[in-house]
């Protein structure tokens, strides 16, 4: 603000550091320093506080200052000062009886202290302090009531519904002249009463009787209350009140329109097979053939495993005395060393086979081999199923070889080994080429190996061996049977989403061109571009 | 790029550019080099260098052997509907047998190619799907969605085997790699993450852009991802360790909308809010061909190669039509019409002459073209 005297405002002498012309100030009329300086709320002036016997530190105090002049010119102008921060007169409780207000402290920080007043501030007398904290308490208790009753008074304002009605005073009051409050006794029954008049038309105001009235009930909420035509198909009637329909019967008939419209969507959709459904069915039908073929399968194997049984039954009462070491055929055999594929050690292939047999045992006596479960079906017995008891499982090593808990049965009273020797022939042999036989009597065309059975070193333990092959593909054949199984399950589940009435009610498609001829092109596309016909995007789809 | 003495690029003037409408008609034929003769029997792009402009003896020289001829003759064929709001991708599987859309109203559809119908309804997701691929054996798809998610979903059963969560704000787009070990994201939080299929998790985290990523893509190999932005970026990254190997830079850097690797792997196509596609040989970093004539300054619209039959460049656009292009000419050589609104999603059948597009929310449907 600018000083409102008549003094002059720019120096003519300019100042020290440039020519410029400096704003001046004060009785003097030099310009602004580094010196104390003070404005005067009046005049707006600025004062030296050399020029006008004024100290800085006493000048700090001051709170309102007008200057000589202005106080000159209006006596009321008189200089006012900050307050000090504490009031001298005022003393700070005491009860002169508990330690700290009994001890003489100089802080040297608070007001008095500085003023050496000898009653410091920062003292807290324990009494004081304890009458302080009731009190706190006791108004955080008011506090908290006042808010619960407010609280409660809100919900008191609510407990009566809202009305729009005005009831004139020459009407009748509907209803009791009291509204009985929501969750008393007979609130239901007013109520229901209430709206009963309503839709009777009887004690309706002017307003109930409007068309735009919409009683404030939650449960009764018509549409709209002008009347409007009926939702049937081809109906020309009034719906009636708080309905879409004039009859029941108009319901039922837009129901069946629109079950109908899916139908011919349906029929539609289902006219020309869908590809997608053709794919389907194509793998259902691959997976149905390979199943019919594994049936087929175990029972060819089963066959074989009857005939071994059976053929063992036939030499069980035969005898030797034949010497082992004078075998014939052992002889011309040539010595070749062969390594044992479990123990690694090489043998004479004389006595090879017997050894192989034996050293596996050994090991497998050492293992076990079981699941938490047990296989419940079990077909024909192919699983060992004993239960370990130190391991808590069941065996699951097919039956005839678990080295840890076959008892041997099948050979129990078999003396000669019993080899049929249409096997021995040169090189390898799958199953189905040893079973060949056009009859079961086949199997001795050739006659068999007579020497005792514990003892012949060629065929040593043959009869579980090639029982155990016939299990194991026998196993494998139900394992795989199951997995077709658990496929065909999912196929059906999802064959029941195609084409049911959510897909047909939410997609729809529109053919520019006939159907057959668009098939038919995607089909010679198909073959053009040399692609495999597709599959359906089952988990096994291998490309 | 006219001006540019790339070898590739024909000394055709900026009159193919204005000219853009359905131009069936033969362009300046004194010194187009031999573009056709160039196109080699690989499905991609590629275009020798060493293209000699040799000057032909006439208008009927080689593959111009008339208008009629010279561009496809996609019609109608199917118009599939059923999605609640506007459709934002379509894609077709590998096998060519099933197509996928996925909508803003949070469901995916699959349809079947040949004859259309609808095979699935998959729905799962809690807002509206952006993007969707499928894995090159056909039984996972990926969506991408407005729910910062992304779930991996198996095609047979339509169940959803895993929700990727990480993205920290809307996903824009996903795609697999080859192998179908690996999705690639991309989304509005600036960052393009690398998942496993097999587990769910994040496998890296490229800080790709400084702005929403608009597309990722792999090339033919897996080795690398490419990804476009907002910032008017286009970067190429490398899959196996993260590093960003080149990044594609023009003069002006409008916000890029789209981006693709070609079927061979070595170039690029860029589609920006400019409405022009260009096509990039990436490792010279060089623009070689852009394509206009289309509308495209607000949304995200795919853009692909069709190698089937002739080659070329298909893309939607905001004026409700379908643009094809000649990829190595530029000129439009068919408009599409049939949508009633703008369409931003389209899609080439991998061994048939057949494209689907889909169209925004006024339309809701997708259409099926074929051509001969």
């Amino acid at each position: 603000a600018m000083p409102s005297n008549d003094l002059p405002q720019v120096s003519k002498r300019g100042s020290k550091k440039s020519n410029k012309p400096e704003q001046v100030y004060c009785y003097c009329r030099e310009p602004a320093d580094d010196r104390f300086m003070i404005e005067c709320d009046e005049c707006d002036e600025w004062y030296h506080g050399n020029c006008i016997q004024l100290t800085s530190t006493a000048g700090r105090k001051i709170d309102k200052y007008y200057c000589p002049s202005c106080f000159s010119k209006n006596p009321d102008l008189v200089t006012t000062y900050k307050n000090k921060g504490y009031d001298r007169a005022a003393k700070p409780v005491r009860c002169n009886e508990c330690a700290p207000c009994t001890s003489n402290p100089d802080c040297g920080k608070c007001a008095r202290c500085k003023a050496k007043d000898g009653r410091c501030m920062e003292v807290e007398c324990i009494m004081e302090n304890l009458k302080i904290e009731e009190k706190v308490k006791v108004e955080e208790k008011v506090i908290v009531e006042e808010v619960k009753t407010e609280k409660k008074n809100k919900k008191k304002k609510r407990q009566t519904p809202r009305r729009k009605v005005k009831i004139d005073e020459d009407d009748e009051v509907v209803g009791e002249e009291k509204r009985i409050p929501r969750g008393q006794k007979g609130w239901k029954k007013q109520m229901k009463d209430e709206k009963k008049k309503a839709r009777k038309g009887k004690g309706n105001t002017e307003e109930m009787e409007s068309e735009n009235y919409r009683p404030d009930f939650k449960r009764f909420t018509p549409h709209r209350n002008k009347p409007f035509q009926c939702w049937g198909p081809g109906c020309v009637y009034e719906a009636r009140k708080g309905s879409k329909f004039c009859s029941d019967d108009c319901g039922k008939a837009l129901a069946r329109k629109r079950l109908e419209s899916l139908n011919k969507k349906a029929s539609d959709h289902w006219e020309v097979e869908p590809v997608d459904e053709r794919i389907a069915r194509e793998a259902m039908d691959r997976l149905a053939n390979e199943m019919e073929e594994l049936k087929e399968e175990i029972e060819k194997l089963g066959i074989w495993h009857k005939l071994i049984i059976d053929y063992v039954e036939t030499f069980k009462p035969l005898y030797t005395e034949a010497d082992v070491t004078k075998d014939t055929i052992n002889e011309r055999k040539k010595k070749i060393k062969i390594y044992c594929v479990v123990c690694g050690v090489d043998y004479d292939s004389r006595v090879i086979s017997k050894h192989i047999v034996l050293c596996f045992k050994k090991k497998e006596k050492r293992t076990t081999f079981g699941e938490d479960e047990s296989c419940i079906d079990n077909p024909h017995n192919i699983l060992c199923q004993t239960f370990d008891e130190y391991e808590k499982t069941y065996c699951m090593r097919l039956r005839v070889l678990c080295a840890e808990h076959y008892n041997g049965d099948i050979e129990e009273d078999v003396h000669v080994c019993g080899w049929p020797k249409v096997w021995s022939v040169e090189g390898t042999r799958s199953i189905y080429e040893m079973f060949a036989f056009e009859k079961g009597t086949d199997i001795i065309e050739e006659g068999l190996c007579t020497v005792a059975r514990k003892e012949c070193k060629q065929h040593y333990g043959w009869i579980t061996t090639v029982l155990g092959l016939i299990d194991g593909r026998r196993l494998e054949h139900y394992i795989r049977m199951d997995e077709i199984e658990e496929e065909l399950e999912e196929m059906r589940e999802q064959a029941v989403k195609r084409g049911n009435a959510w897909m047909l009610m939410s997609n729809q498609t529109e053919y520019h061109q006939p159907l057959e001829q668009i098939l038919a092109q995607y089909e010679d596309g198909s073959k053009k571009a040399g692609v495999p016909p597709p599959l359906s995007p089952t988990r096994n789809t291998v490309r | 790029f006219d001006n540019v003495p790339a070898p590739m690029d024909t000394s055709e003037p900026a009159a193919a550019q204005e000219s853009a409408p359905v131009s069936l008609e033969l362009p300046n034929t004194s010194d187009i080099a031999t573009p056709q003769a160039s196109v080699e029997s690989n499905s991609g792009v590629a275009a020798k260098p060493t293209a000699s402009v040799a000057p032909l003896a006439g208008p009927t020289a080689v593959g111009s052997a008339g208008p009629s001829r010279d561009g496809p003759n996609y019609q109608l064929m199917m118009t599939l509907s059923g999605h609640a709001k506007a459709v934002s991708s379509v894609k077709f599987s590998t096998d060519g047998n099933y197509l996928a859309s996925g909508s803003a109203d949070k469901t995916i559809r699959i349809w079947n190619s040949a004859d259309g119908k609808a095979v699935r309804n998959i729905s799962g997701h809690k807002l509206g799907i952006s993007d969707l691929a499928w894995s090159t054996d056909g039984r996972l798809i990926c969506s991408a969605s407005d729910d910062k998610t992304l779930k991996i979903w198996e095609t047979g059963s339509a169940k959803c085997l895993k929700t990727l969560k990480g993205h920290a704000n809307y996903v824009f787009c996903c795609n697999f790699n080859p192998q179908g070990s690996l999705v690639a994201s991309g989304s509005f939080d600036e960052q393009v993450r690398i998942w496993d299929v097999k587990t769910g998790s994040c496998v890296k985290t490229l800080p790709a852009h400084s702005d929403p990523v608009s597309a990722v893509n792999f090339n033919r190999d897996g080795s690398l991802i490419c990804s476009s932005s907002y910032d008017g970026l286009v970067r190429i990254w490398d899959t196996a360790n993260g590093q960003c190997v080149k990044t594609l830079v023009d003069d002006d850097n409008p916000p890029v909308s789209f981006v693709k690797f070609s079927p061979n792997g070595k170039y690029i196509l860029a589609a920006t809010l400019d409405s022009t596609l260009k096509l990039w040989d990436f490792n010279k970093g060089k623009c070689l061909k852009t394509y206009s004539g289309h509308m495209n300054e607000k949304f995200c619209i795919f853009a692909n190669f069709s190698v089937t039959g002739g080659k070329w460049i298909v893309s939607g656009s905001e004026d409700n039509k379908v643009v094809i292009w000649n990829l190595q000419t530029k000129e439009v050589v068919q408009k599409l019409e049939g949508h009633t609104d703008m369409v931003l999603s389209t899609d080439c059948h991998p061994h048939q002459n057949i494209i689907a597009s889909a169209g925004l929310d006024k339309d809701r449907t997708i259409k099926l073209w074929r051509s001969d």
